[in-house]
């Protein structure tokens, strides 16, 4: 079996016996807690789009390993083509939750992990590839979802982690059995950790040649003995626990992330794709940051669609739309969102292929498109603030406009235009509210700065990836500091 | 020796990662055979090519461009068939390719 079903995909997670901590209480039953559920239901549309004719072109693909037809997020790129698909599936997943709907952040490290291995093993005669081989296609034929596990704890910043006052701070080896590792650490921020069926963790960072015991890139099981699950807060999160679902914004759909904790847990060699080999710790994570930061240009594209959507729709609704300051705030919206598409889709097309077979994007495009994605969706939110207006943060609940004496008053006072009703402004003000400032705006916009990594960080890849030499020479010839061996005539 | 035409085939330069021109040129110094310049329109295949790509895109490798050589090097910014090096490494590697290509044990 190749392709899940949604269905069947909830009822793997309904299996799983995890330790997940909310709110200080330990959580029985966590796939329909009203906080969670629109988390697995984003992810459960990646299983849904792929079982659809429709979209089958952009969620599934063919194996290189098996020749199976695969679920997109499982698969290992064999073309520039697929790279642009993966954006393109990616825009198209952002469109139908509105929200991270959290597979993506396994498919990069899978990527990332099958082609650094393969070149680990090159030059160490290692055998982590053919392993790493035999697990993917463990994934490929279950059609399971893994979390890519990258960011440490971290502790002091200015210090690397075989110097911080508690080595824990980054997730290290701790024991070397025969049979296996043991593992302690904590990994933050982790994306649908809860809502997957495995682990993929890797380095975080760069680490010196005496950081052996860090340099760990492995597989588990969400649901290995010592691992420790802490729900991260967002902004308006317990409205999910409210009697209706208008106050949500997104009725279907939301995000997670996850304070995952390592308290000395057990992997297996056959598991294992990398001990020790700080050599090829910035390979790894550089490769890996760049799949992701490609990311970007899909999924926060396809959710700002929908928030150009709600801007165009409350326009309307408020009888504002035909105004042209309304329309250029939307246009300059879709300039914006295109260009972080355009952005994804040029690192894509310009990518390569890697020693391992699979191809890798253009890390300076990829590191672009990133860049602009802390920028923009910022933007794109004021102006849909903007548009929406004041009543967006000021207007009353769900549960007045559903009281029997105040409910048709609170009703009447929120119509805008007469032939529009009142609770389809209500749920558009909702939505936009939920994107901009409520608890999708973590998706949105936080993780738009800080997923992928941090403005800085992709400012240090730019800086390395320019040719600075060359435009000088350009310039120095242009100007006659060179000679200009061009102009023969 | 199987063969000993050897050329360069290089990419538009829009924008180099390396040095392309200095590469040719220690490439010429180097390799053990005279080193021509593959143009879209030969006739005749070369035994070796060696393709000098600016960057990791390496945009002119393409199936036409392929057929223009019996075996390639494909130089991609700083990578040597794929595998990362130091740009002043590249020339050497290179060179050490193309001669177990014409010579092969």
């Amino acid at each position: 079996m190749t392709l899940k079903t949604p269905q069947e995909y909830i009822e793997d997670l309904k299996q799983m016996d995890i330790k997940l901590y909310m709110f200080g209480e330990l959580v029985k039953d966590y796939v329909d807690h009203p906080m969670i559920r629109p988390s697995i239901n984003a992810m459960a549309m990646t299983y849904q789009l792929a079982q659809n004719p429709e979209y089958e072109d952009l969620m599934t693909a063919t194996s290189n390993l098996t020749g199976n037809k695969i679920n997109r997020f499982t698969h290992l790129h064999q073309s520039t083509e697929d790279l642009v698909k993966k954006v393109k599936m990616q825009r198209l997943l952002g469109q139908k939750t509105g929200c991270c709907f959290q597979r993506c952040v396994g498919m990069d490290a899978f990527n990332a992990v099958y082609n650094t291995t393969f070149e680990i093993d090159a030059k160490h005669g290692t055998r982590y590839h053919e392993r790493f081989q035999e697990y993917m296609k463990y994934v490929q034929d279950n059609d399971l979802t893994v979390d890519g596990c990258m960011t440490d704890a971290r502790g002091d910043r200015s210090k690397s982690p075989g110097e911080q006052d508690d080595p824990d701070a980054y997730l290290r080896i701790v024991e070397r059995r025969p049979n296996g590792i043991v593992v302690r650490g904590c990994k933050l921020h982790q994306t649908g950790m809860i809502n997957s069926h495995e682990i993929l963790v890797m380095p975080n960072n760069s680490l010196k040649e005496s950081e052996r015991d860090w340099a760990v890139c492995f597989a588990i099981p969400v649901d290995t003995p010592g691992m420790i699950y802490v729900y991260g807060r967002q902004s308006s999160d317990t409205r999910k626990m409210e009697p209706g679902k208008i106050d949500r914004g997104n009725i279907f759909f939301g995000g997670q992330e996850i304070m995952t904790i390592f308290n000395d847990v057990f992997v297996p060699w056959e598991r294992v794709f990398m001990d020790g080999e700080t050599d090829f710790t910035t390979m790894l994570v550089e490769r890996f940051a760049g799949y992701h930061r490609q990311s970007y240009g899909g999924c926060k594209v396809g959710v700002g669609d929908t928030l150009i959507g709600a801007a165009q729709a409350i326009a309307e609704y408020n009888g504002a739309a035909k105004a042209s300051h309304i329309k250029d705030k939307i246009i300059e919206m879709c300039h914006l969102n295109e260009t972080l598409y355009a952005c994804g889709i040029a690192c894509s097309a310009e990518g390569r292929k890697t020693a391992a077979g699979n191809y890798l994007i253009d890390l300076l495009l990829a590191n672009i498109c990133k860049q602009n994605v802390t920028r923009f969706p910022y933007e794109m939110a004021r102006l849909a603030q903007d548009i929406a207006g004041g009543f967006l943060v000021t207007m009353p609940s769900e549960q007045d406009f559903n009281h029997p004496e105040i409910g048709p008053l609170v009703a009447k006072y929120s119509t805008a235009r007469s032939d529009i009703p009142a609770e389809h402004r209500q749920r558009m003000l909702r939505y936009i509210e939920n994107l901009t400032l409520g608890s999708g705006a973590v998706g949105y916009l936080t993780e738009s700065m800080h997923g992928a990594g941090s403005p800085q960080a992709q400012r240090i890849m730019i800086s390395r990836l320019v040719n600075l030499k060359h435009r000088k020479e350009l310039a120095e010839t242009l100007c006659g500091i060179r000679e200009n061996c061009d102009v023969t005539w | 020796m199987v063969g000993n035409r050897v050329g360069v085939k290089f990419c538009g330069g829009c924008n180099p990662q390396i040095n392309r021109s200095k590469l040719f040129k220690e490439l010429e110094r180097k390799l053990p055979v005279k080193c021509g310049i593959i143009r879209d329109r030969d006739q005749e295949v070369w035994d070796v090519g060696i393709m000098l790509g600016g960057c990791s895109v390496a945009c002119a490798d393409t199936d036409e461009i392929r057929r223009l050589a019996r075996n390639w090097i494909i130089v991609s910014g700083s990578m040597v068939d794929l595998f990362p090096l130091e740009e002043s490494q590249i020339a050497d590697a290179v060179v050490e390719k193309c001669r177990l290509l014409l010579n092969p044990v």
